[in-house]
Formats: structure tokens, C-alpha cells, sequence
């Protein structure tokens, strides 16, 4: 009983800081025309339209978010990311697209975001390991990026990868107790499409931090958090399935679809239940993570028990 | 000794306790705290983020540590001469009670005391049939470990062996990728089992 009053003085406390969070944009907007006046990067504030429909989600707060991430380029360990983050130069980055595409493009993230403007998307977050979060992120569909560059007939998956670089992600150099890199992950070209599919640049407004995986990420948010690579360096359209990393390395354990499923258990444990991020009761898990009406369609003709 | 012993054990409670009491900290012990955390890397000054992972984690590593630590005595004996046999007990009877809190809760907040659910469980997924084998063991061993009882039951305590394989096993499971950490843990284990085997 005791614990739980310290806690929730605790959580109150945090909720009143994502309260001034909205009150505070309007200055991070002011703040971030006067950046761009000035032309130098004082404050990593973006701009963006703001989410209209929010669905009555309570955010996670900023340090949750930013200090408890599954990022094994850095570590295995969930509060390492943020401390061994230091090094990571997300400032000067590529992105090349390219594969089954009309025309092949490398971009750095102002010429992206130049040409598709950023918005924000509240969504939810599940780990396939169980636990949950909310996350205000601000980023561009990745549709209007694919349709920028321009499909093909033989547009059928999108292989993401992530940067390979031991000097930045000191876990790359590891041999052993880790997973293999680069990491790659892959989407059906109709996922890809989908509207809710974000190319994420920041969260709570500003731009992403490393351990969140900048300085661009994919998120998707009716599947498992690992379907969600960070720290992009290319996109590349494939006629055929592309490669998933924790599929390869356990394919039992983890699907190529990873769709969040309260009825289809991880052979370890069950997906039925979910704990939010610094809560202490579990709550209920949603079919596709709530995002049903989005995106069931397409996987109307799927045995989700058989391709999880 | 005695009372080093349970303060030793009953140290992963009061390190719960200091972390999800930071709010009421007292200065003093905030700076005292901020000043370890600065010296290794340990979060003291911040309360878990996935506050039942942390639980759950945090008993079931106490359960391991401490079962290994009773396992110890024996060949401390034997090959040291140092004698903590009469300690054996106590602590045997903390890696139960630390045991019995990681099952709990599974079976009370994982399941909500669903027994339907904890057996479907133990049935269908290995990880949780290894867990809860190996904690069937140490009941049977807590609830036989009064003097006289145990003079009747002293050979089924061999049960310890097959409860160790299981955690070990449990243990690796446990996790997404086998790390160097995980490998020592459960080399460690094993270790103190060969100890055992070889003396016999």
C-alpha cells in the first residue's frame, strides 16, 4: 500500500509535466523558426502539424521513453542505450532508397523533411517482450516517401537496414550474446503503404535522441516493437520477402508479420496481457495493438496462427 | 553471523524498497546515493520504469543467488574447513521465500490467481513448466526442513539437484539473446554442483 501511494505521487507529478508539453510547443514552434533564421541547430526542436485525433492515450513520459530502450547496437541491457549513446553522430546521415523503384534517391533528413512535411502521431508501443508505452512521435508517412520515389510492378517488400558502424555502436564489435548486424527488418509493400506506417524523425517535438534511434526510424505501430528498426540507412524495394533480423535468429519465437496478437502466445510467454511502462497492474493486450479498423483488411486471407 | 546473514538476504527488499520510495528521499540520502551511482553503473535515484519486470526479476535473481550460496557450504566445508552448515537452513529457507514471491507473482498478477491459466501455462510453454518444477522442489524441501521432518525426509532434499538444473535452465530462457553474464551465472551453478559429484 505504501509503495503504491509513493508511486503514484510519482506519476502525478509526470503527468503534469506531458501537461505542459502541449503548452510548451507553441513556444518549441517559435523556437524552432528562430533556429532556422538563425541557420544553426541551437535547439533540436522540430516543426510539425500536431495531432488532431488523439485517442484519449496517456503519454509515457519523455524520461521513460528515453532512458528504457531495446537498442542491442548499444547494449542488451535496457538503461545502457542512453548512457553509451554519447558518441552516436546522428547529425550527419544519408538515406539512400533505392532497389525495385523508378528512381533511386540519397537523401540527408532536412531534404526529406523539406519535401514531406513532418506531422506528429500519437500511438501505442508493444514489445513483444510484454511491456507497453505511448509515444507522441513526429515523422512522415512512409507512403508519401515510397510514392516520391516511385514503385514499380515488382514493388512487393521494403527491406529497411540499420547503420553498421562498431565505432558508433559499440555492440556491432561483439562476437558473442548478441544478435546479428546490421539489423534488417521488412514489410509487405500494402504494410508499407498503409497510412498509419510512419518514417519517425522525433518524439515529444523534438528530434529523436540516439538511443530512440536517430536520427530516422520506422514505426509501426500495430506490430511488435521490433518490427520498428532504428537509426535507417537504407530502404530498399524487393520483388520477393526481404530479410528479418529476430525472425532469422529465431524464427519460431518471432514472425516476419509480428502483428500484435493477444490470442497467439510467444512460445516463452503469453501476449494476452501487457504491463504499461510504470504502471503496476497489466492491462489488456489489442488485436493488431488497437489499430484493427486500420489495418485488418489486409490481413483478411491470413491464418494469423501460421504466419505470426 | 546470524544477523548478517538475514541482512544480507533481506537486502534485495530494502534495494526495492529504496527505489520505489525516491520520492521521500531525504537530501542527505539522495546525495549519498547519486554519489554511488557515479562510481558504478547502478540506478539508485529513479523508481523502475517496468516497475513488475523489476520485481519479478529482482526476486527470482535473489532465489538463484541465494540457493547457489546455500549450495556453497558444503564444499566450503570440505575443502576449506570452514564450517556454515547451521546456516544451511536459514539460508536455504530465504531462496524459498524469495522463490515463492517470483511464483506469486506470476500466479497472482501474471494469471489473477487463475489456476485454469497457471496450469495451461505450465502445460503449453517450457520455460514456465521448468520455473515452476523447480519451485515445487524447494516447497517440498521448505515444508520438510523442520529437525524432525527432515531426519524422515533428508533424502528427498536431493531433489535440490534436479531444482538447480531446472533454474539454470529457466534462467537462460529467460532471456532474449545468451550473453557472456548469463553463461557465468550458470557455469557458476553448475560449478558448485561438480563440487558436489567429484567429493562423492
Amino acid at each position: 500500500m505504501l509503495i503504491r501511494k509513493n508511486y503514484n505521487q510519482i506519476g502525478s507529478s509526470e503527468i503534469t509535466e506531458e501537461s505542459i508539453y502541449y503548452q510548451r510547443r507553441d513556444l518549441m514552434k517559435l523556437a524552432a523558426s528562430a533556429v532556422a533564421l538563425a541557420g544553426a541547430p541551437l535547439f533540436a526542436a522540430l516543426s510539425f502539424e500536431r495531432e488532431k485525433a488523439n485517442r484519449g492515450l496517456e503519454l509515457t513520459s519523455y524520461d521513460q521513453i528515453t532512458t528504457y530502450n531495446n537498442f542491442y547496437e548499444f547494449s542488451t541491457d535496457k538503461e545502457a542505450p542512453a548512457r553509451l549513446a554519447k558518441n552516436f553522430k546522428p547529425k550527419a546521415w544519408t538515406l539512400s532508397i533505392g532497389g525495385e523503384v523508378q528512381k533511386k534517391v540519397t537523401l540527408d533528413i532536412d531534404q526529406l523533411l523539406k519535401l514531406i512535411p513532418a506531422q506528429e502521431r500519437i500511438y501505442r508501443f508493444r514489445c513483444v517482450e510484454g511491456w507497453s508505452m505511448v509515444v507522441p512521435w513526429v515523422g512522415i508517412p512512409l507512403a508519401s516517401v515510397l510514392k516520391h520515389v516511385g514503385l514499380t510492378s515488382k514493388s512487393k517488400f521494403v527491406e529497411f537496414q540499420t547503420l553498421f558502424d562498431p565505432k558508433q555502436f559499440p555492440a556491432q564489435g561483439q562476437t558473442f550474446g548478441t544478435i546479428s548486424f546490421p539489423y534488417r527488418e521488412g514489410l509487405r509493400i500494402d504494410e508499407a503503404m498503409n497510412p498509419l506506417t510512419l518514417l519517425a524523425v522525433g518524439l515529444y517535438g523534438k528530434e529523436l535522441l540516439p538511443q530512440n534511434g536517430a536520427p530516422i526510424r520506422l514505426v509501426v505501430p500495430w506490430k511488435y516493437g521490433f518490427k520498428s528498426i532504428k537509426s535507417i540507412v537504407s530502404i530498399t524495394l524487393h520483388e520477393s520477402q526481404t530479410r528479418s533480423t529476430w525472425n532469422e535468429m529465431a524464427p519460431k519465437e518471432y514472425g516476419f508479420f509480428a502483428n500484435v496478437n493477444p490470442s497467439v502466445d510467444h512460445p516463452r510467454w503469453s501476449q494476452a496481457r501487457e504491463r504499461p511502462l510504470g504502471r503496476f497492474f497489466k492491462q489488456d493486450t489489442l488485436m493488431f495493438n488497437g489499430y484493427g479498423k486500420e489495418v485488418a483488411h489486409m490481413y483478411k486471407n491470413v491464418d494469423l496462427r501460421k504466419f505470426f | 553471523m546470524r544477523i548478517l546473514i538475514w541482512l544480507g538476504a533481506l537486502s534485495p527488499l530494502v534495494y526495492a524498497a529504496l527505489r520505489f520510495s525516491v520520492e521521500f528521499h531525504p537530501q542527505v540520502l539522495h546525495d549519498i546515493l547519486v554519489s554511488i551511482e557515479s562510481y558504478i553503473h547502478v540506478t539508485l535515484t529513479k523508481i523502475p520504469t517496468d516497475p513488475l519486470k523489476f520485481l519479478s526479476d529482482l526476486v527470482g535473481n535473489s532465489a538463484l543467488w541465494l540457493l547457489a550460496i546455500t549450495l556453497l557450504l558444503t564444499p566450503l566445508r570440505s575443502y576449506i574447513g570452514i564450517n556454515f552448515l547451521k546456516y544451511r537452513r536459514l539460508l536455504g529457507l530465504f531462496a524459498f521465500f524469495y522463490a515463492l514471491l517470483h511464483a506469486l507473482m506470476f500466479i497472482g498478477i501474471d494469471q489473477q490467481f487463475d489456476l485454469i491459466g497457471v496450469n495451461h501455462e505450465v502445460v503449453s510453454k517450457p520455460f514456465i513448466a521448468f520455473g515452476m518444477g523447480a519451485f515445487l522442489i524447494l516447497l517440498i524441501m521448505a515444508l520438510t526442513s523442520t529437525k524432525k521432518l527432515f531426519a524422515k525426509f533428508r533424502s528427498w532434499h536431493k531433489m535440490v539437484y534436479i531444482a538447480v538444473v531446472l533454474i539454470a535452465i529457466h534462467y537462460l530462457m529467460s532471456h532474449k539473446t545468451i550473453t557472456l553474464t548469463h553463461v557465468t551465472v550458470v557455469g557458476t551453478l553448475f560449478l558448485l554442483l561438480a563440487l558436489r559429484l567429484v567429493k562423492r
